[in-house]
Parts: C-alpha cells; sequence; structure tokens
C-alpha cells in the first residue's frame, strides 16, 4: 500500500517538475560546470619567480538571464583539494596561517555585475578564509557559449591567506594570479 | 715536508667550513618549522649547496691535474684506508648537492642563486622522485658525518699519536711548521 502511494505521488508530480524545468529552461540559459570539464589554477611566486598550483575540486554555474542577457556566474571552490604537487606544501597552504581549510573549507565567488564583450568581466564579491572582498575578473566567452577562459588578480594578503608571520611581501610574494577555464558539463 | 699546492688548501679550507655550516644548518632546519626566516634558511642553504658543488668540481679537476704530495710512511692498510675514504669523499660531496638540487626541483620550488640568478630545474615536478632524491639527500648526509668523523680521527691519530706530520700537508706555510 505504501509503495502503491509512493508511486501515484511520483505520477501526480511528474507533469509538476517538467513544467517548472521548462520554464528555468526558458528564462535562464548558460551551463554549470565542474573540475571534470575545467581547471582552476593560480600562480603565486618563491623568492621572485612563478609557482603554481591548482584546485582540484570547484563547481558553479554561469547563467544568462533571458530577457535582459546579463550573465551571472558563481564559483565554489574546496580549498583543501588544492594542489602544488608537494604534499609538504600543501599542507603548510591548507595549515590555520594560510588557507585554514579545517575552518573554511570553502571560497567562492558570486557575481554582483557582467559585462559580456570581447573581453567579458564580472565584478563580484570573492570570499576566502572567512574574508569577502569585491573583485574582478576577466574572460572570454566561446564562440558557442559552452565555454569561458579568464583570470584574475588578488593579493593573498587582502584575505588573510599567509597571516602572522607570513603576512609580509617577502619570499612568498603577496600577488597571486588565478586562471580558469569553465566548460559546461555534458 | 712537502705539502699540497696553495690552491688545494684553499679549496680543502673553504669546503670543509662550508660543509660543516651546511650540515649543521641542514638538522637544523627541517626539524623546524615553517616560516619565513626558516625560508630564508632554505634559500641559503640551497645557493651555499650549489657553491659547494662547484667547488667540487673545481677540486676533483685540481686533483687530477696536480699530484698530492705523498703520505709519510705508513703500513699499507692506512694507505688504502686513505685512498678509499677520499674517493668516497669526494663522491659524497658531489652527491649531496645533486641530491639537493633534485629535490628541489623534484618539488617545483623556484630556486636562486642567492637571489642572483634563477637555477634550472633538473627535472620536472614529481612526487616520487622527492621521496628519492630526499632519501639520498638524507643518508647521504648520515654517511658523510661519519666520513668526517673518520677523517677527522685519522688526522687526531696521525698528528698526535704517530706525529708524523701529515696534517702539515694541509696547512699553509707557518713559522711553526717543519
Amino acid at each position: 500500500m505504501k509503495n502503491f502511494d509512493r508511486k501515484r505521488l511520483g505520477v501526480r508530480l511528474l507533469p509538476a517538475t517538467l513544467t517548472l524545468a521548462l520554464c528555468v529552461q526558458a528564462s535562464v540559459a548558460g551551463f554549470g560546470f565542474d573540475q571534470s570539464t575545467g581547471t582552476l589554477s593560480f600562480v603565486g611566486s618563491y623568492d621572485g619567480e612563478p609557482i603554481e598550483g591548482k584546485f582540484k575540486q570547484f563547481k558553479g554555474s554561469l547563467s544568462i538571464d533571458a530577457s535582459s542577457k546579463s550573465p551571472s556566474l558563481q564559483v565554489q571552490i574546496d580549498v583543501s583539494s588544492l594542489d602544488t604537487e608537494y604534499g609538504e606544501r600543501d599542507d603548510m597552504l591548507k595549515s590555520a596561517e594560510w588557507f585554514d581549510t579545517a575552518r573554511f573549507p570553502q571560497a567562492t565567488f558570486t557575481s554582483t555585475k557582467c559585462v559580456v564583450a570581447a573581453t567579458s568581466s564580472c565584478e563580484g564579491t570573492l570570499s576566502i578564509r572567512g574574508v569577502s572582498k569585491p573583485s574582478q575578473i576577466s574572460f572570454t566567452m566561446a564562440a558557442d557559449g559552452k565555454s569561458m577562459t579568464g583570470s584574475a588578480k588578488l593579493n593573498r594578503r587582502d584575505f588573510g591567506v599567509g597571516s602572522g608571520e607570513w603576512d609580509e611581501s617577502g619570499i612568498i610574494g603577496e600577488a597571486i594570479s588565478v586562471q580558469f577555464k569553465l566548460a559546461a558539463k555534458p | 715536508m712537502q705539502r699540497y699546492s696553495r690552491t688545494a688548501i684553499a679549496l680543502h679550507w673553504l669546503t670543509s667550513m662550508l660543509v660543516l655550516g651546511l650540515i649543521a644548518v641542514g638538522f637544523y632546519m627541517t626539524s623546524q618549522r615553517a616560516s619565513p626566516s626558516v625560508f630564508q634558511l632554505y634559500m641559503t642553504h640551497k645557493s651555499v649547496g650549489l657553491t659547494v658543488l662547484a667547488l667540487m668540481l673545481v677540486r676533483i679537476i685540481w686533483r687530477l691535474r696536480v699530484k698530492p704530495p705523498s703520505l709519510p710512511p705508513m703500513p699499507a692498510w692506512q694507505k688504502i684506508a686513505s685512498q678509499v675514504s677520499h674517493v668516497m669523499l669526494y663522491a659524497l660531496l658531489l652527491i649531496m648537492p645533486l641530491s639537493g638540487w633534485l629535490m628541489n626541483s623534484a618539488t617545483g620550488t623556484p630556486m636562486r642563486y642567492f637571489s642572483w640568478f634563477k637555477v634550472p630545474q633538473l627535472i620536472a615536478r614529481s612526487p616520487e622522485q622527492l621521496e628519492i632524491w630526499k632519501a639520498v639527500h638524507g643518508y647521504t648526509a648520515i654517511l658523510l658525518c661519519a666520513l668526517i668523523a673518520i677523517h677527522l680521527l685519522a688526522v687526531i691519530k696521525h698528528h698526535w699519536i704517530d706525529k708524523d706530520g701529515l696534517l702539515y700537508r694541509m696547512l699553509p706555510k707557518g713559522k711553526n711548521a717543519p
């Protein structure tokens, strides 16, 4: 009897679900993405020379409002997935003085205003290690609108990444550039 | 008393001072938690290590081209022991900086020679290679310490027990030296 009810409920809800999905499809274009179709890497510096790493887990979406055509972007990064191919360095970067991934497992970017042009850009809020700052990313959309490639620049000290005695632009530079390629999941 | 050439004597004492410093700093810095000052030590350690590598190459060329002074009379086994330990010292003093350089390359950490010029990476970033060269660097350091101890014990024996004047061969000519 119970099984029967559940089945009936499913049947009843199906048209509603379909309608909702179609509505969403109609009003918003864009795509969802994650690490399976893109990359998210960063370049810092050590003794003035570049050194790079990447985040192996992230997800988000680019939505384009059908009526206003204005895109919005949101990205969530699993900070503890950071990888510089050197375990001790990764552990240091995850530690309390750096990203403090135990307390702040996620970093996010949420756009507030995007402009689509030859080189597009989004202004938004970047949150890392519990600190939210206005920031800007620039990117290029692929012709088919299914992927975007771009970059951002930030100062790690604005977010307290490298606190205490690391809060200086010394051996480990303060300027960080972020590079990403975000592509639609199939 | 026949001495080593002035160049050989200078190279010997310069490398020995640098190597003793490298060993002390090496054991110290690896026992510390990461901090900017410890990172500075690492950077200096790497640059001094490369200096030793360059000095060792010059020393090997010098050793092959300029005949060292003969040993004072001693039993055959001591002559053989001396030969073996010197070859090993040269080998370990090459393996130490090379394994350190390889280890650093495997971590992908950029390296500049005393913040002066960029030193190329010998191999691509690799956690597997890192494990290998880290082990080589660590065990060679212990082996080198043991060999230096033997080297010093031999000096003590020859200078203060045998009193055969062996040490003077490696000392600059002074007024008290024979």
